[in-house]
Formats: C-alpha cells, sequence, structure tokens
C-alpha cells in the first residue's frame, strides 16, 4: 500500500538512528569525553596526565591556565602509541556526527510531508482552532427579526441557495434577465457584459453549504453576508466540462423598512409586486403587473459577489479520510437553550423542554441518524429522500456519485449513539429548528467493487461527534404516531416513491421542507460548528 | 542564461505576444526577471555547516592541528561555504529547496501582476508569464476572466509545456516557442471579439 511506504522508510531511519546513538554511547568514556580521550585510551602513562588533558582537551583550545601544554605532544605522541585505535575511532565518530545529522535531518523531512497515495490522510482544515459561538450574529438577527417578524434565516438561506443556483444556471442566457430583480445593477450589467459566459454552460450546482456569517447596518437598510461552499460543472463551447469546487461570499441587501415576504415568495422566483412568475424585461419591468422593480426595493438584492476560491474538484477526494477532531470539545450550547426550551415546550403543549426533548432523541433523532447512516451505507440516498432537506440530500448525493463513479462504496456499519445533546433552538413565525449533538461510533471504511479495503477500518471503531440541525414548518401537530421513517409523513403511504425533488409519488406533496414532519436539513463537523 | 534573454530577446516576446493578441481577446504579459528573492540567510546557514563541520572534524581527527588552523580553518570553512552558495545558483537552489522556490517565484509574480496593473482589463483578460532565472521556474497568473474561460485540463497542459522550458538547451527559444504553442488554445477560448483593444502593452517591465 502506498501510504506505508514513507511509514517504512521512517520506521527503517529510526533504526539507522537508535543504532547510530548506540554505536556513539559504546565508545569508551576516554574516546567520547571532550579533549580527545582517545589519545589516552592505552598505556600506563595514561593516569599521569589525564587530569590535565581532560580538562583541557587534546587537540582543541587547551587552557593554558590549567598548566596543560600537551596540544602539542597528544596528537603525536600518543596517538602513534595505540594507531590501529586511535585514527579510526576518531574519523569514525566524526563520520559518524555527520551521519546522524544527515539521519535526522532526513527524518524530520520525512516526518513533515504528508504520506501519499490514492486514500490520503490528512489532519482538518479546522485544527487546533476551537469552535467558538458566533454570539454577536445572533444578537444581529435578533435585532433584524424584531423589526421584520417575517424573517426566517430557513426561508432565507432557501432564498439565498435558489438565487445562487439561478445566477448560476442563467448567466450567459437569455434567461438572466429574469434575476433583474434580485441584482444590483452593477452585477447585472457585469454580468450580461461578460464575454465568456455565453460561451458556457453551468450545471449539476450542489449547494453544499450555505450560512449567514454576518449582518451589517447599510444606510438603514439590511444586510447579509452569505457563506456558499458548493461545486459546480461548467461546460465550454467545445464541450468539455470540468467540476469545480467553490467558495463564494454574496451580500445580501434590502431598502429600509422592506420586509420579508411570504414562504412561498422565498422558494420561487417571482414577481415580489404580484406574485407572478419571474418574467422581467431588461430593465426589470414585470410582463404581468408593469411594475418597474427595482433591485433591493421589495425584496433582498445581491449587491456583492466575491468568489473566494474555485478550484477544479479532485476525483481522489471521496476516498480521503480525515483525522477525527473536535470529538473532544465541549458542546457549544446557544446562551438562551434554556429559555428557548421552555417556550418551544409550551407551545407544543409540553410539560417541560425536558418532557419533548426525551421523546424528540428516541423517535426523531436516533430513527432519523440509523436510517440516513443505512441508506448512506447501502449506496442508495434515495432511501433517506423524505427524511432529509432539499440541499443537504443534493450535496450528499453528489458524494454517493462520486463513490460510486469511482466503483467504491463508503460503508457506515455497527453504528452506536452515545449520546444526544441539545445545542440549539431557532423560532420564527415560520420555521423550527433544534440542533442536537450527536456522540456515536461506528465502521467507516471504504470498499471497491471487489471488496478491497480502500480506506478507513472495518475493524476499529471511529468515534465522533456531529452537530444535526432538524427543521419543521412552525405549528405543526403532534400525531400519535409521529414519525414513521418508511412513509410519507403527508399521506400515509410508502415513503418508496419519493422523487429527486421530495415529492411524494402517491399524493404529489412536497415533504422536504419541513411541512409535515421534522426534516434533516444539516449535518456539521464538530470542529466546524460554529453555532 | 541572462544572455539569451537580452533585449533581442524581447523584442522577439513583444512581436510574440502581437501575433498572439490578434487572435485573441485575452492579454498576455511575459516578464523575466533574474531572480525572485535574494535567499541571503541560505548562504548564512551552509555556512555555518561548513563551519561546524570543519569544526567537528578539527576536533575528531587524529592528525594535529595548530590552534591557528583551527581558528582560521573554521572561518574559511564559513567563508567558502557561504560564498559557494551565494555564488553557485545550482548549489542555491539545493539548499533553498524546490518548494521554497516555487512559493518564491509565485509571490513575486502575484506581486507584479498588481503592481503592473494587469487586473485592469476591462473583462479580467490579463495573463502573466513569470520567468524566474535563479528559480528555474515559471509561473502563470491569469486574471479571474481567463482563468474561467480556460478548462482546467488546457491550462494543465499550458503549465506543463511552460515548465518544461529549463529542461530546453535554450530556455529563451523554448520559451518563444510555448508562446507560439498558446495560440490554438486561446483562439478557440478566448476568440477576438469586436471591439477588442490592447489594454496591456506586449513589453512590460515591472519593478517592485
Amino acid at each position: 500500500m502506498k501510504p506505508r511506504k514513507p511509514l517504512l522508510a521512517t520506521g527503517w531511519l529510526c533504526l539507522a538512528l537508535i543504532g547510530l546513538v548506540l554505536s556513539l554511547l559504546s565508545i569508551s568514556p576516554s574516546q567520547a569525553r571532550m579533549g580527545g580521550g582517545h589519545s589516552y585510551s592505552g598505556g600506563s602513562s595514561s593516569g599521569s596526565r589525564s587530569s590535565g588533558s581532560s580538562s583541557g582537551g587534546g587537540h582543541w583550545s587547551g587552557f593554558p591556565a590549567s598548566g596543560y601544554a600537551g596540544h602539542s605532544y597528544a596528537g603525536s605522541g600518543l596517538s602513534s602509541a595505540n594507531p590501529s585505535s586511535d585514527s579510526g575511532g576518531g574519523f569514525a565518530l566524526f563520520v559518524e556526527i555527520v551521519v546522524l545529522i544527515l539521519v535526522i535531518y532526513i527524518l524530520l523531512r520525512l516526518l513533515s510531508q504528508p504520506p501519499s497515495g490514492a486514500v490520503k490522510t490528512f489532519q482538518s482544515s479546522y485544527a487546533g482552532r476551537p469552535a467558538a459561538t458566533n454570539t454577536s450574529l445572533d444578537g444581529q438577527l435578533l435585532d433584524l427579526r424584531a423589526h421584520d417578524p417575517n424573517f426566517s434565516k430557513v426561508l432565507f438561506l432557501d432564498f439565498a441557495s435558489l438565487l445562487y443556483h439561478k445566477f448560476y444556471t442563467y448567466r450567459g442566457t437569455d434567461q438572466f434577465k429574469l434575476l433583474a430583480p434580485y441584482l444590483s445593477k452593477a452585477i447585472a450589467d457585469q454580468t450580461a457584459a461578460n464575454v465568456f459566459y455565453p460561451k458556457q454552460r453551468v450545471h449539476d450546482i450542489v449547494v453544499g453549504k450555505a450560512r449567514i456569517v454576518n449582518v451589517l447596518a447599510r444606510g438603514g437598510g439590511d444586510s447579509l453576508i452569505v457563506a456558499f461552499e458548493t461545486n459546480l460543472t461548467v461546460q465550454y463551447q467545445t464541450g468539455e466540462q470540468a467540476r469545480f469546487v467553490n467558495q463564494e461570499q454574496w451580500t445580501f441587501a434590502r431598502q429600509p423598512g422592506v420586509l420579508s415576504p411570504q414562504p412561498e415568495q422565498m422558494r420561487t422566483l417571482s414577481c415580489p409586486a404580484c406574485g407572478a412568475p419571474a418574467d422581467f424585461t431588461d430593465a426589470g419591468e414585470c410582463q404581468y403587473c408593469h411594475v418597474f422593480i427595482q433591485a433591493g426595493e421589495k425584496q433582498w438584492q445581491v449587491l456583492k459577489m466575491s468568489v473566494l476560491s474555485s478550484l477544479p474538484f479532485t476525483s481522489e477526494d471521496p476516498g480521503g479520510y480525515v483525522q477525527e477532531t473536535g470529538t473532544e470539545l465541549p458542546t457549544l450550547k446557544q446562551a438562551e437553550l434554556k429559555t428557548y426550551g421552555e417556550t418551544f415546550a409550551k407551545n407544543h403543549g409540553f410539560q417541560d423542554w425536558e418532557a419533548f426533548f426525551t421523546g424528540f432523541r428516541e423517535t426523531v433523532v436516533q430513527p432519523y441518524c440509523l436510517a440516513t447512516y443505512a441508506a448512506w451505507s447501502a449506496g442508495d440516498w434515495r432511501q433517506a429522500r423524505h427524511l432529509v432537506s432539499d440541499r443537504l440530500y443534493e450535496s450528499n448525493n453528489f458524494w454517493m456519485q462520486e463513490y460510486a463513479r469511482q466503483g467504491w462504496q463508503n460503508r457506515l456499519d455497527n453504528l452506536q449513539i452515545q449520546s444526544v445533546v441539545a445545542a440549539r433552538i431557532e423560532l420564527d413565525r415560520f420555521y423550527e429548528s433544534i440542533t442536537v449533538r450527536l456522540f456515536a461510533s461506528c465502521l467507516d471504511y471504504t470498499v471497491d467493487k471487489q471488496g478491497k479495503l480502500i480506506g478507513g477500518s472495518p475493524k476499529k471503531p471511529r468515534k465522533f461527534s456531529e452537530y444535526w440541525t432538524f427543521i419543521r414548518v412552525s405549528g405543526v401537530d403532534k400525531r400519535t404516531v409521529e414519525y414513521d421513517l418508511k412513509t410519507c409523513p403527508s399521506c400515509g403511504a410508502p415513503a418508496d416513491k419519493i422523487g429527486q425533488a421530495g415529492e411524494c409519488g402517491y399524493c404529489g406533496s412536497k415533504i422536504s421542507e419541513g411541512q409535515f414532519s421534522w426534516v434533516l436539513a444539516a449535518i456539521s463537523q464538530d470542529e466546524a460548528y460554529e453555532g | 542564461m541572462l544572455k539569451q534573454f537580452d533585449d533581442t530577446f524581447r523584442a522577439e516576446i513583444g512581436r510574440a505576444i502581437a501575433r498572439l493578441e490578434t487572435h485573441s481577446h485575452s492579454e498576455w504579459v511575459v516578464l523575466v526577471k533574474e531572480r525572485a528573492d535574494s535567499y541571503a540567510q541560505y548562504p548564512l546557514g551552509v555556512g555555518s555547516a561548513s563551519a561546524f563541520l570543519a569544526l567537528t572534524y578539527v576536533r575528531f581527527a587524529t592528525d594535529f592541528f595548530d590552534e591557528w588552523i583551527i581558528y582560521a580553518g573554521t572561518i574559511t570553512a564559513f567563508v567558502l561555504g557561504a560564498a559557494l552558495t551565494a555564488g553557485l545558483p545550482g548549489l542555491l537552489r539545493v539548499a533553498v529547496g524546490r518548494k521554497r522556490l516555487a512559493r518564491s517565484t509565485e509571490i513575486m509574480a502575484r506581486a507584479c501582476f498588481q503592481k503592473g496593473g494587469l487586473h485592469h482589463t476591462r473583462d479580467k483578460t490579463g495573463v502573466l508569464i513569470f520567468v524566474a532565472l535563479l528559480e528555474r521556474q515559471v509561473a502563470i497568473i491569469p486574471d479571474r476572466g481567463v482563468e474561467s474561460a480556460i478548462p482546467p485540463g488546457e491550462w494543465l497542459k499550458i503549465r506543463l509545456g511552460f515548465s518544461r522550458i529549463f529542461q530546453a538547451k535554450n530556455p529563451a527559444a523554448e520559451l518563444l516557442i510555448q508562446l507560439e504553442s498558446l495560440q490554438p488554445i486561446i483562439s478557440n477560448y478566448i476568440p477576438q471579439v469586436d471591439d477588442d483593444s490592447n489594454e496591456l502593452p506586449d513589453t512590460l517591465d515591472i519593478d517592485l
């Protein structure tokens, strides 16, 4: 196995190093001591001279004050007394010191290099950086919600992801004008004038992560910065395709006094004035109500787009095994967790938060975890379609397809959930979300079609913890049999005809937005979770 | 090697770029620098190591050395090690290491890209080809427009081509050959547009 080669080399070097050190140690005290004691290794006369010579050094500088004047005779006179051992020992010692230095240097170089090979083990990029909650962001969002009660983080991020998706799909095409009410004039003009976009098509856009990272006050209006982690395929005019992994930050803004629209308008690109399907002229005039929509006037607009990085996707990534970090970090709990918990319990008629959470843990978190892990392990992510949000489904589906493309399967066997701890509760007019930290272990390994181990270990359980965020539309009633994972939460039919878009094949209801039951919306690694 | 990159070569580069840009909307600049960094610490480091080795030798060798030889020998070893490392590019490259050479070249190239204003083209079509002779490295810094217009696979080919110029007997001639070989790729992915203007000079010297 390739990854073992450096370790093997390191092992040999360690042995060589130990051998060298032992050989250095094995040199008799007279050989090793300062002052070139080798000159006095033999002969009865050594005793009479040793006091002077050993303190000063034979060939070395010598200290006249000690009465040592032996440097003139030490080399010539005494070395000749035992030429075979003296000359060989002195030069050998020099060579050994040089070799020792070289060995240490090579060892350090080898240890500092990551092992190469198809499956790489590497440190998490967050290693060493303890996670911290962004408490100021919580306060800023509360302020925002104070003057806009309709604001919902879940809906806003859905809107931002939708816009991201549409921007890349429509750029360079005639449909780009449909985005006129949602883009600042500068961005719209720059994009429309770009000479390269008409020659490219972007598809298979996967928004892996979208999160609000900052809230800014801007001229009395609201402004939010959203960080995206996405990947997409660019098709060039030659037919060639390339997949990129992007990190971007988009600044959304709206004019003072504008309130968030109803959920359906946050999930579709429609006219912010009349609600009709998006159909605008280049100038931003709605073809239905003939109102000129100025960007940011009635809905969020994108003010700035920053592509922080755009790197070609490398296919060896799926087999990569990241060293588990952060499991030992304390759980990042929301400061107002208890207050929100009690509010939540009261809203849903529970005696207290604990009474709700015990049931939630046993009937939602644990079954969802087992079901999603089983679906992943089976290589059939569609089995979990009705349990996860669109964004999570798309991003994980992308990775599953990558595994399939390589002919690999990532197995997550023998899942053992140790504990589930509440970390965060968010309640707004339209959505409620609960984030828990889940401590578990499983056999996490990847095999190819022949069953050959590609990475991980099928024997040693891997302990980990993750933050899981569940969302549900506010006011969903409690049912007698609340969470049957094998049926559609809307019509009760078997959940075997759930389409890619999360719509039940029997009743046609979209069940991936939390209208009927809890939906797993996000999974964050413990070292990356920021609350 | 510096002789190969003289004024005649600069004129040839200018003509090659002009030919390249007649078929493409992109703007190319070639910058050849003697070195990307001074690497002052490396000769000192090698000198110190030489002095240490010399001292270790005279300390443990069986031959007798007078004190002045020990003193002078150590200093001489330092000076010799430092001077040879500073004066012999090959030795300096070995001392510095490939990773650091590449990093220094990239940093200098990015600085020149910024200082030269290559990012000021209308459609972000500027590309800098930075050649560092001492480092025997080439850094290609494309602006966002050009980078996104050419597929990663083609970029890989371009980079591989330019990385080979120092394996050639005449790197300057090889650089010209590689420039010429860009023609089909860039005219395919970044063809000429109607209102194209030469936004960057074909020969440009940038000093930081």
